[in-house]
């Protein structure tokens, strides 16, 4: 019984954990988005790039590739961490369950 | 036997009602702090304005202290005051026009102030809801020590 609190604690603060980061990839692919919207909109020629405390002057193509590039790293990390997600809520389900106590 | 069954009644009601209030203030919390942030930015980026104004009307040559970090300055001119380096999202930025900048810098004001007002409404609904259970909290509370 012990053991199973412990574990059903250990398992809440990894799906928090894991939420956590959903909502700052979520945040992150929706600024990469509104980026690239206004990249396209104002089709600057130069854009600036940081790096570190830096700004680096890049070309437009660049800018819109390194975008493109930066979405799908965090669209395949969202989509593992959503399943993550999903299989930690079914544990916790089924343990909440095991224990008799109503889902947090 | 009717007397133990209300008590355990009483007694399951103030643990639900205590779980919905420790629930109810956490979300408070967590709408306070979105607002502080968003406050920051909001005077962070009225700032800029502040700074876009005075670049516009003192223009090219003016010589200003830069920050270079913990509270040291260097010299430097104003050059090509016109422009403006604006951030975009995703670590980039791009060169606008000083009036366009502060077009776009206005926007981000009236979006915000919209976002805040949002959840200042949220905010006040969830107090009204934590108004209205504490008084149930503390009467059942009252009765379960008087048992």
């Amino acid at each position: 019984m012990s053991a199973d609190i412990t574990k059903l604690q250990q398992l809440l603060y990894e799906y928090q954990a894991v939420r956590n980061e959903i909502v700052a990839l979520r945040s992150r692919i929706a600024e990469l988005r509104n980026a690239k919207r206004i990249l396209e909109e104002k089709k600057p020629r130069t854009v600036f790039r940081s790096i570190g405390p830096m700004l680096v002057e890049i070309g437009l193509e660049e800018a819109l590739r390194y975008i493109e590039d930066e979405l799908e790293i965090a669209e395949l990390r969202l989509k593992k961490l959503e399943e993550q997600e999903r299989k930690l809520a079914a544990t916790i389900k089924e343990l909440e369950k095991k224990l008799g106590i109503a889902p947090a | 036997m009717r007397t133990v069954a209300a008590k355990i009644q009483n007694h399951e009601k103030l643990r639900k009602l205590q779980d919905e209030l420790r629930s109810l203030i956490a979300q408070a919390d967590q709408l306070r702090a979105q607002i502080d942030i968003i406050n920051a930015t909001i005077q962070d980026l009225a700032a800029s304005i502040e700074v876009l104004e005075y670049i516009k009307k003192y223009g090219e040559g003016k010589t200003v202290l830069v920050p270079i970090g913990a509270g040291n300055f260097i010299r430097a001119k104003i050059e090509k005051p016109e422009t403006v380096i604006m951030g975009v999202g995703g670590r980039l930025s791009v060169e606008v026009g000083i009036d366009d900048a502060r077009k776009m810098i206005e926007e981000r004001i009236a979006t915000l102030e919209e976002l805040r007002l949002d959840l200042l409404r949220k905010l006040e609904e969830i107090n009204r809801k934590i108004n209205e259970i504490l008084p149930q909290v503390e009467e059942l509370a009252r009765q379960e020590q008087q048992k």
